[in-house]
């Protein structure tokens, strides 16, 4: 036992027992654990009863012996010197010392009487518990405490859920009940769920509606769609939205529906869904925008009109102000900037503007304080200005809203009046005064109104007119119908003017021009009409006499023509004969002193026809006869021509000829070669016949070109004697020459240079003379050429040909009264071989016609009996088709288109050229094979004729000449055609057909101006009724059809 | 941990950011419990996640809301709910880091489903001492850091706690030296 005890030090009893105590047997206190020592003072030696107070066993009297009974009991004392504070522990009694320990520690209720005691952990043993069962009993408490929160927190999170609920049921039936459309979409869009709302809305059932995505449910093509974007992207950016869109249904009807969305977002603050309410707020918008559009109109009315407006609430605030107000008042800030501003003292401000001030700002207030509309009230401003200036009080529901002024510059208008007021006297007075009479008459020609002039043309006194028709007084019956027809024309609002012939109160008759309108009162009403006259009974006599000296110069202008026709016949006649027989005198064996005899009466006989012709020509000029024709030729050929013709000339007098000619030249130009030939012959013959050494030289080359044309220079110099300046302005007057002494010696009418000049002018170009006396003459002939055809030149060109040999054994009936010309036509013809049959008047060759068969008939036109016109008409209604060639001495147009009008083919003048007789003969019958299938050249060779003649279409188009061109492509388009089927019912023998085709397309033909034409369609017409024959329509047909495509030609020339 | 923890955190972010930023702060993190009970031992994680979502909405370092947490700890949470036996820790802060391994050890034995971290101390001197730090769990050293601090203010006694061994140091505690 004694190995096993153990004996403790007191540093080992403190730290297992810090609160111990010892007690002696006289019941002091001998020992004190170090932490029951901070707790009690002095406690060393002191008496345990006053240290101590035992509280169990409390029935024991604290006695050493009662301490020792104690042992091995629990027990609980009392530290007197701190109240409340116990030891929990048990005594042990020591023998050997006679001691008794107390082994314990203090027992706490709570941890804060351990702090009250200043104790610390370390003054416990470390196996005592006491703190950590504190520490549990803390910890306990704290849990508790956590309870009672937790079950206050629950508490109040239920009170809060319930308040919660109801406040979701109270929403939830809001949203379902709300007869707006309330969607939620999921983040992509798509509705995940509606209420009824929307459906009714929409138009779709929820089934149609959950599912679909809300913008593309709900928008369509009249959505803005970038308002719709803009609220996608807020949507997404979590900004919540409110906008007006139109809305569609199901049934595609629309609707403005105001839409507010928003995202709503998770505690992450991602977007879980998406909310929209849907409002139908259609009524209401558009009646938003109606009111907007009303109140914009007005408002753009106000500021755009042209008086100046302004317009104040009842408190005299500027609620509208257009720029005219501004400008009138001479305000220079903008309207807008006005809007609000206080108008109380404006009229005070403004009042200098006026004549009088303070009657402005007195009226001004009256007008305010009056309240009542005011109108048409003139101000007079001091720069001479006036206003015109209205008021209007504007009440809504009878309360007084504010008012609107006007003001107008009406300066010009009231000066305008004033001056239309002064006009009026003015053509008043005029009217009265003037010599022309004027009469107002009513809707049934009741007089209003005469003015003097009229009283006095008419003789008749002012209450004889009034309330009378002046046309029963005035006028016989046809006048009366013609005014009857002027008054239906003024009820038609139409004015006009004529003459009419009238009966004055004396019994005279006058003429009067009358000027004739409708009358209108303000409203536009017609009321009648006005008419102005003017006696002209003077200028009437004049007109008639004009007439009647008109119709004499036009006789007399004939006579001259029918007088030069005749001396050109009875000239040319002799001449024909006389250069006939000398041609067929020069072909005979003659001596040589008579062969120079026959030359030089040769000579003389051609020169007279030169002058006759340069005669004729001035004469065709002056009567408007002579045509320039257009037909394709060589510009080269015709000066190598006319080179050649005065050739032997020039060689004679030991000239130079000289032809230059410049490479750009180009080969062919449509134009009228023969008239160019003819100007160059007279320009070359002059230039040799005023040159007695050194040279003639042509020079032709191209001054200007385009595309279509060229500007051909045609220069003709010569060496020769010159001309004095004063002579050369004069050269192209008729009849001159620089002195009776050149007159004699070289001879000449002095007509070639006019006619040259008006030739030359004829064709669009001009010429230009210079010279210089002694040194030579250069004549320049500027002139405008359009490109021409090759091909065409070519086919001319055979048609040219002068190889007559196919005419031999042509046989051919002349009809001539003239045996001089018989015998000259005689002898040319025979001398190619070519069989004549005479007969001396057209009678003759009617009966010939009859019974022989003849190749061409050269007919002349004046014949004894029968003259040759009536003579081709019989001829031709023996459905006889030979080709006839007038032979004529008159040269005049008027002539030639009779001829081909009575039926012949072509014309030849007397004195004929014995190469042209021939070259008319073999194109009409020894080419006969060839004239159909060239009926270009052939229409080339002949176009002396007229072709057509536009005067009708251009009196219809009345300067419109682009309506002439579509009538011209219209005709060459359409003519064509029907004479295919012309072609195609001859065939056919369908000659009821031919004859309506015939008759339909004379009118075109007709308007066209193409008698020739016009006359072969007729005889078409004609004979396809009467006595069909097919062979006589083909031939004039063939006829026709050479006509048409030459006058298309042409046509197409002339208008490109 | 012992919801206290949690409830700590919970009243930091309230006493100091208001109850709304708690709110959004407790969904943030993802924990769903509304109310944390003091006595009862709740999943780690918990502690972390709240504590990241206050770093994170508060847009603060972790370590600076684990230092501060410590402080509160020390001067809110401890103070308030065991004011008596903090006071009881020690009459000083020396004391009290003296007190520190067997205030511990008791805990452990009061808290049974705790997995307390055991406190050592050695280099102890009038004005220093080193306080070992072993714990099971990873990244809590700002967390001491701050309960240090928050003892130095407990105590009225300015102090500088150094990190001077760590786990992060291939060691198998931190050591932090608290100088007053």
């Amino acid at each position: 036992m004694e190995k096993a005890s153990i004996i403790l030090s007191d540093a080992q009893l403190n730290g297992l027992f810090p609160f111990h105590f010892k007690v002696d047997p006289t019941m002091r206190l001998i020992g004190c654990g170090k932490s029951l020592s901070k707790i009690v003072s002095n406690c060393l030696g002191a008496k345990f009863e006053s240290t101590f107070r035992l509280l169990r066993p409390l029935t024991i009297e604290p006695t050493f012996e009662n301490l020792q009974g104690l042992v091995g009991q629990m027990l609980v004392i009392e530290l007197l010197a701190r109240a409340k504070t116990v030891l929990r522990g048990t005594f042990e009694y020591f023998p050997a010392t006679d001691t008794i320990l107390f082994a314990g520690s203090p027992w706490f209720d709570s941890v804060d009487q351990v702090v009250e005691l200043n104790l610390v952990i370390s003054d416990f043993a470390v196996q005592d518990p006491m703190i950590d069962l504190l520490h549990v009993l803390k910890t306990q408490e704290i849990g508790t405490e956590d309870i009672k929160q937790l079950l206050n927190t629950v508490n109040l999170q239920r009170k809060a859920l319930e308040r919660d609920k109801i406040e979701l049921q109270r929403l939830s039936l809001v949203a379902r009940a709300n007869h707006n459309g309330v969607v939620f979409t999921d983040p992509q869009g798509t509705i995940t769920w509606c209420n009824e709302g929307f459906c009714n809305m929409s138009g779709y059932i929820i089934g149609e509606i959950i599912g679909k995505a809300f913008v593309a449910m709900l928008c369509g093509p009249l959505s803005d769609q970038s308002a719709i974007r803009k609220m996608v992207d807020n949507c997404n950016d979590g900004i919540s939205v409110e906008l007006e869109l139109i809305c569609y249904r199901k049934d595609a009807g629309w609707f403005w529906g105001n839409v507010k969305s928003q995202a709503i977002l998770n505690e992450r603050g991602e977007i879980q869904e998406f909310f929209a309410i849907v409002e139908d707020v259609h009524a209401r918008t558009m009646a938003q925008q109606r009111l907007e559009a009303s109140e914009s109109r007005l408002s753009t009315v106000i500021r755009n009109m042209d008086i100046g407006l302004l317009l104040e609430d009842e408190h005299r605030k500027i609620v509208l102000v257009n720029r005219v107000f501004c400008d009138l008042f001479g305000i220079p800030a903008p309207p807008a900037a006005l809007v609000g501003a206080d108008c109380a003292n404006s009229a005070e401000e403004s009042k200098g503007l006026f004549e009088q001030p303070e009657l402005f700002v007195s009226r001004i207030q009256q007008i305010l304080k009056g309240r009542v509309a005011v109108t048409g009230e003139a101000l007079l401003l001091q720069d001479g200005r006036i206003f015109e200036r209205a008021y209007l009080p504007i009440f809504e529901f009878e309360t007084y809203k504010g008012h609107l002024w006007s003001y107008q510059d009406t300066t010009e208008t009231v000066n305008h009046s004033k001056k239309l007021r002064m006009q009026e006297e003015k053509y008043r007075n005029i009217i009265a005064n003037m010599n022309l009479g004027l009469i107002e008459v009513d809707l049934e020609e009741k007089v209003k109104y005469a003015n003097q002039s009229f009283l006095e043309m008419s003789g008749y006194e002012l209450e004889d007119l009034v309330g009378r028709d002046a046309r029963k007084l005035l006028m016989d019956e046809s006048a009366r119908m013609m005014m009857d027809e002027k008054q239906r024309m003024r009820h038609e609002g139409n004015a006009d003017m004529y003459e009419i012939p009238v009966r004055n109160l004396q019994g005279d008759i006058r003429w009067w021009i009358i000027s004739g309108a409708p009358s209108y009162d303000d409203a536009g009403n017609l009321i009648g009409s006005i008419g102005i006259h003017l006696d002209i009974t003077a200028q009437k006599l004049m007109e008639q006499e004009l007439i009647v000296a008109k119709a004499k110069a036009e006789e007399s202008s004939r006579a001259k023509e029918i007088f030069l026709a005749n001396m050109s016949h009875e000239m040319r006649t002799p001449l024909n004969a006389i250069i006939g027989v000398f041609r067929e005198l020069k072909r005979t064996d003659i001596s040589p002193a008579n062969s120079s005899y026959v030359e030089k009466a040769h000579a003389a006989s051609d020169h007279l026809l030169s002058m006759i012709n340069n005669i004729l020509d001035i004469s065709k000029i002056e009567a408007g006869e002579l045509r320039i024709e257009k037909q394709h030729f060589s510009i080269r050929k015709v000066l190598a021509a006319a080179i050649d013709i005065v050739h032997v000339e020039a060689q004679k007098k030991h000239l130079t000829l000289k032809n230059i000619v410049d490479p750009e030249v180009a080969e062919v130009y449509i134009g009228d070669d023969l008239r160019i030939r003819q100007v160059l012959l007279n320009l070359l013959s002059n230039a040799i016949k005023f040159t007695e050494q050194g040279s003639v030289t042509v020079i032709c080359t191209v001054q200007a070109a385009n595309a279509t044309h060229q500007t051909l220079r045609i220069a003709v110099t010569d060496t020769g004697i010159g001309m004095e300046k004063a002579f050369l302005e004069n050269i192209f007057h008729k009849f001159s020459q620089e002195d009776a002494s050149t007159g004699r010696r070289y001879g000449g009418t002095g007509l070639g240079m006019a006619i040259s000049h008006e030739l030359i002018q004829m064709m669009g170009g001009d010429i230009y003379p210079s010279s210089q006396l002694g040194k030579g003459t250069t004549i320049e002939v500027i002139l405008p050429m359009p490109f021409g055809n090759p091909e065409l030149l070519q086919i001319e060109e055979v048609a040219g040909s002068l190889d007559f040999q196919e005419l031999v054994g042509k046989h051919i009936l002349l009809a001539e009264d003239n045996p001089m010309n018989r015998m000259v036509a005689q002898a040319s013809l025979r001398h190619y071989g070519i069989e004549l049959t005479e007969a001396e008047n057209g009678r003759i060759a009617v009966a010939l016609m009859r019974t022989q068969q003849f190749d061409l008939v050269l007919m002349d036109v004046q014949m004894p009996e029968m003259d040759g016109l009536s003579a081709t008409k019989e001829i031709r209604t023996f459905d006889l088709h030979t080709p006839i060639v007038a032979l004529s001495a008159n040269a005049f147009q008027r002539e030639i288109d009779q001829c081909l009008a009575a039926g012949m083919n072509g014309y030849v003048t007397k004195p004929f050229e014995e190469i042209v007789l021939l070259q008319t003969i073999q194109r009409l019958c020894g080419h006969a094979e060839a004239i159909v299938a060239t009926p270009i050249a052939q229409a080339a060779t002949t176009s002396t004729f007229k072709l057509y003649d536009l005067i009708k279409i251009r009196d219809i188009a009345r300067g419109n000449e682009g309506f002439v061109k579509q009538m011209v492509d219209l005709f060459i388009d359409e003519t064509p055609r029907v004479f295919a089927n012309m072609e195609t019912a001859w065939a056919a023998q369908d000659y009821p057909k031919l004859k309506g085709l015939a008759h339909r397309i004379k009118p075109s033909v007709e308007a066209m101006g193409m008698p020739a034409l016009h006359n072969v369609v007729k005889k078409i017409e004609v004979l396809s009724l009467q006595a069909p024959e097919q062979g006589a329509l083909r031939t004039l047909l063939d006829q026709a059809q050479v006509i048409l495509a030459e006058a298309i030609l042409v046509l197409q020339t002339d208008f490109p | 941990m012992y919801g206290i923890i949690n409830k700590s955190i919970e009243d930091l972010v309230k006493a100091n950011f208001g109850h709304d930023k708690w709110e959004i702060i407790l969904k943030r993190s993802g924990v769903e419990v509304d109310f944390f009970i003091s006595n009862e031992a709740y999943d780690d994680a918990i502690t972390y996640k709240l504590a990241g979502a206050v770093a994170e909405v508060m847009e603060m370092p972790l370590g600076d809301v684990l230092e501060a947490f410590g402080e509160w700890w020390v001067l809110r949470t401890s103070k308030e709910k065991y004011g008596g036996l903090m006071a009881a820790g020690g009459e000083n802060l020396r004391q009290f880091l003296h007190n520190l391994p067997a205030f511990h050890n008791r805990v452990m034995l009061i808290y049974p489903k705790l997995t307390p971290p055991e406190f050592r101390i050695s280099d102890v001197s009038d004005r220093s001492i080193y306080v070992h730090y072993y714990s099971r769990r990873e990244g809590l050293q700002d967390f001491v850091r701050g309960l240090l601090q928050g003892l130095g203010k407990l105590y009225e006694t300015p102090v500088e706690v150094a990190l001077i061994g760590s786990r992060l140091e291939g060691e198998d505690h931190e050591t932090y030296q608290v100088s007053w």
